[in-house]
């Protein structure tokens, strides 16, 4: 029963879900709700709950409104708009509620990580991603954190293994984590997660591991990568620190 | 790249890469899974608070050690799990259970052939004891010590010298003997003595009372096991009650064990025997307060997942070991993806939280590497100049740009090397089936080469007579609940065969055997009654057998078959199972299914031989081109002056296989005769699929 409550919040992903629904889906009483999500928020696995119009919603742990969720929207938008510049109002009217409060942070928190950057023409305000900068620019165009010269420029270390981190508690603390899972909760282009990773390996901070399993998930399948000089692809990584 | 040093070397040192016996183990490097191994010797320790004998202590948690993926290293973790806790554990490694009604006798025959492995390779000496003998006088070692210090020893001034004598050298006490002195003079008489024993026999109620009564039963079985000569009939009589089979009068008679001790009974139901099972096993492990503390090991759990019930009965064995079984440790090894995948999720929450965290497995790094090869080389007698040519300028750096890996693929990355430096051209893509016919052969050269792997396995005759069975030339394999023996069952057609699964050799038992088989075999259609026989068990019916002789006789002309299975056929069952298992924890690089369809293909022709088997053909295959030699020689073992010149013509020859060891030596005895003779020797075996190549080395080999 307890796992239904918590398996349907994370169904509901950035969305996230409001307790009468969670009650429904689970066919719990309102007290017998109240203690579970108590519960699961105890544990980490869930937080809220969060006003959002006239009532109240519940996220999983990674997807509640966050600079670094709020973020990682504002990324996919940007980097899925191709060509097409957008303003920062149009960016923000795209981002809803409760996660709009946090939409300056979010921005801050792409340029400060090197993920994005804003560019004045006219009286507006554009919003490029990093690898549209990359494309244009050629020579690195973006700031980058001391210290992290060796992680990749366009991705965030810290994001990453704060993602990496989610899953391996989600996991029951083993450490192997589907590259496929961490694409999909990252939300990054897979060439770029696979560069970062590799560099990872190269720099013995992340072991990449080959699977056994002969029943892939479509999502590990589709976070498969190809390791220099070896046959197998990797289908798991470890970050050893 | 061929290089002369490395032609002469007759085998490829990398190819040892699947650890099939953790009591043989290739060298380790330093720092690699030095953390998983700490915390299991530091879980073990906490057995051992207090100065023996102890109270009762529970670990925290079963260890669960998880690999990320296959090849790194949890076999060879437990292998050096052995090495370092030595002499301070009595080690069992367990290889699954396959009935998860018999779970428990299946644990326990594995525990008592676990027991019977001598501490260290090689021989029984006095100073390589059996574990069990070891056991054995530790236990009734102590126990002296109590009774002596408790003031029930007359004559006695020197008390505390006494008890700490008995305390401290509990393997060699009893062998002290001199004019004035003679402890085993004097344990005869007290065991002698119904009145002294009896004291005895409170003393150990009063310090481990959940015994279940048994108190004077254990001991009088362990005192026969350690005062018996080694070849003496008490070590038998102990080894089958604590095994839980029942006793002949004579033999009860000759441990001077009560009647109402001997409880097994012929009749037992597979509840019975498991229950019973349960009860020596944790008897064995409440003993331990006396001496060494039990370390279980529970391999191979991949082979679990194909039957829920089995992963279902595996978690409740964890669970009861757990809340029932003091002075045990409970290691259980799986990959990550099998465990999170095909175990955990069928494992009940209350029971999945008696497993530790997960305690994970390391990649190896360059300067590991390096170390593991040089261990290689140098031991197939390659040098330093060698093994510095092997590394080469850019090669291993190279391979370790895009990061660590397994050891198993450094291990075959090596092995492609090797085969360059000897020259080889590179191994073309062979066909399936005559890769995994490559793969079988290998498998069963290995378990020749080691006595160990050989002994009766009721789970690897089950697996054989149901998983590799089933749907051979249509044959379909039922299992019949109603039948307390003969509960495995092959149809064909209007022909059936029945097995049943029995180790011992009480007339008791083989009599309700018999008689279940004239039951079957009075109902309709034409069919046979088979129970293997393997060649390390006692061969029944036995001569003195009068009484139940008509039985029995009645139940072979009705079909009944106890079938011999000649060495060769049990290393082939055994073998067939072990690859399987390989497959199934991605040890080796073909589908699990496609192993299985191919042993099935290859044991057809014998298996449906079955449903015709008239006597002791065995299941046995005549000898085809590049086959492992049958086994029609002399299986009587080999002398020591026997012994002595193979160990001469292998220091001579350095390279050389068992065969040409036999053919040069003209030896009449078995190949699996010739391996035993020469383990614990300087000698180490390399199984490949044509034979089995022998290698002189300086020090002894593990």
């Amino acid at each position: 029963m307890s796992s239904d409550a918590l398996t349907i919040i994370r169904d509901a992903g950035p969305k996230g879900i409001a307790p009468s629904n969670i009650a429904k889906k689970a066919k719990l009483k309102p007290d017998l709700l109240e203690a579970k999500l108590k519960e699961l928020r105890a544990q980490g696995l869930i937080a809220g709950p969060y006003n959002y119009g006239n009532g109240q919603v519940y996220y999983a742990d990674g997807h509640q409104p966050s600079a670094t969720t709020v973020a990682l929207h504002i990324e996919a938008l940007v980097r899925n708009s191709r060509g097409k510049l957008m303003t920062l109002p149009q960016v923000e009217n795209q981002v809803r509620q409760p996660f709009k409060k946090l939409f300056l942070d979010g921005i801050r928190y792409l340029e400060s990580n090197g993920k994005a950057i804003r560019i004045k023409g006219g009286a507006s305000t554009y919003l490029l991603h990093a690898d549209v900068v990359h494309q244009l620019f050629p020579t690195p165009a973006l700031p980058q954190n001391k210290g992290e010269v060796d992680s990749m420029p366009s991705l965030s270390r810290d994001r990453v293994l704060e993602a990496y981190h989610q899953l391996k508690r989600e996991q029951g603390g083993l450490s192997a984590v589907s590259i496929g899972k961490l694409l999909h909760r990252l939300g990054y282009s897979k060439l770029a997660l696979h560069e970062f990773l590799l560099n990872e390996a190269q720099l013995r901070r992340a072991d990449l591991h080959p699977s056994t399993s002969l029943e892939l998930t479509p999502e590990d399948r589709n976070g498969a990568m190809a390791v220099p000089g070896k046959s197998e692809p990797a289908i798991t990584v470890t970050f050893t620190e | 790249m061929a290089n002369a040093d490395f032609k002469k070397v007759k085998v490829n040192p990398f190819d040892d890469d699947i650890v099939t016996e953790p009591r043989d183990i290739p060298a380790s490097v330093l720092g690699l899974n030095e953390l998983p191994l700490q915390e299991l010797v530091n879980a073990f320790a906490e057995l051992e608070n207090g100065e023996l004998p102890r109270r009762e202590i529970r670990a925290a948690k079963a260890q669960l050690i998880i690999s990320p993926d296959r090849g790194y290293g949890k076999s060879h973790l437990l292998g050096r799990l052995f090495q370092e806790l030595d002499d301070r554990a009595t080690l069992i490694y367990l290889r699954p259970f396959e009935d998860p009604q018999k779970c428990w006798h299946s644990i326990l025959l594995q525990t008592v052939q676990e027991l019977e492995r001598t501490d260290n390779p090689g021989p029984e000496t006095e100073t390589n004891p059996r574990q069990i003998g070891a056991f054995a006088n530790g236990v009734v070692s102590h126990l002296a010590a109590d009774y002596i210090a408790q003031g029930d020893a007359v004559g006695y001034s020197t008390v505390a010298e006494a008890v700490q004598l008995l305390r401290q050298h509990p393997l060699e006490v009893f062998r002290i003997t001199n004019e004035s002195e003679s402890w085993y003079a004097w344990i005869q008489a007290i065991f002698g003595s119904r009145k002294e024993f009896q004291k005895l026999g409170a003393k150990l109620k009063a310090r481990i009372p959940k015994l279940q009564g048994r108190e004077e039963a254990w001991l009088r079985v362990l005192y026969a096991y350690a005062f018996s000569t080694s070849d003496g009939a008490g070590k038998n009589v102990a080894l089958k009650w604590i095994r839980g089979e029942p006793l002949e009068a004579e033999e009860a008679e000759e441990v001077q064990l009560a009647a109402a001790d001997n409880q097994a009974k012929g009749d037992m139901t597979p509840a019975e025997t498991n229950v019973l099972s349960f009860e020596r096993l944790a008897g064995l492990c409440r003993l331990a307060a006396f001496y060494r503390p039990f370390l279980f090991c529970f391999d191979q759990t991949e082979f679990y997942a194909s039957d829920p019930a089995l992963v279902k009965t595996l978690g409740n064995c964890i669970q009861k070991l757990f809340a029932e079984v003091p002075n045990q440790l409970t290691v259980v090894t799986a990959n990550q993806e099998n465990w999170t995948k095909d175990l955990s999720p069928k494992i009940e929450p209350p029971q999945r939280d008696r497993f530790s965290r997960p305690i994970e497995l390391e990649s190896i790094d360059v300067a590991q590497a390096r170390e593991l090869i040089r261990h290689r080389l140098m031991a197939v007698g390659l040098d330093f100049r060698d093994v510095e040519d092997f590394y080469g300028d850019k090669w291993l750096t190279e391979i370790f740009q895009s990061g660590r890996m397994s050891v198993r693929s450094l291990l075959q990355r090596s092995a492609d090397r090797f085969r360059g430096f000897k020259g080889q051209p590179a191994a073309e893509p062979k066909k399936p089936k005559i890769r995994i016919e490559d793969l079988f052969k290998t498998q069963v050269n290995l378990v020749r080469s080691k006595p160990a792997l050989q002994a009766y396995s009721q789970d690897a005759l089950m697996w054989f007579t149901q998983k590799l069975a089933e749907g051979v030339k249509g044959i379909a394999v039922s299992k019949i609940p109603n039948n307390k023996w003969f509960s495995t069952k092959w149809s064909l057609g209007d022909q059936s065969v029945f097995f049943a699964f029995e180790g011992g050799d009480n007339s008791q038992r083989w009599k309700v055997i018999a008689k279940e088989a004239l039951a079957i075999s009075k109902s309709d259609g034409a069919k046979l009654m088979i129970v293997f026989r393997t060649p390390d068990l006692a061969p029944v019916p036995k001569p003195g057998w009068k009484a139940i002789g008509p039985t029995i006789q009645e139940a072979r002309q009705a079909g009944l078959r106890i079938h011999p299975l000649e060495p060769n056929s049990v290393c082939e069952i055994h073998a067939a199972r072990d690859l399987y298992s390989d497959a199934l924890q991605g040890n080796v690089d073909e589908k699990p299914a496609d192993i299985l369809a191919w042993l099935k293909d290859y044991f057809a022709d014998r298996i449906v031989a079955l449903f015709q088997a008239k006597g002791p053909t065995g299941v046995t295959k005549t000898k085809e081109a590049g086959q492992p030699t049958p086994v029609t020689a002399a299986t009587e073992p080999v002398s020591a002056a026997q012994q002595m010149e193979i160990l001469k013509f292998v220091e001579k020859r350095r390279w050389v296989s068992v065969d040409d060891v036999r053919k040069q030596l003209k030896l009449t005895t078995t190949v699996e005769m010739v391996l035993k003779s020469i383990e614990g020797t300087s000698i180490k075996a390399f199984p490949g699929p044509k034979t089995i190549v022998l290698q002189w080395r300086k020090a002894p080999s593990a």
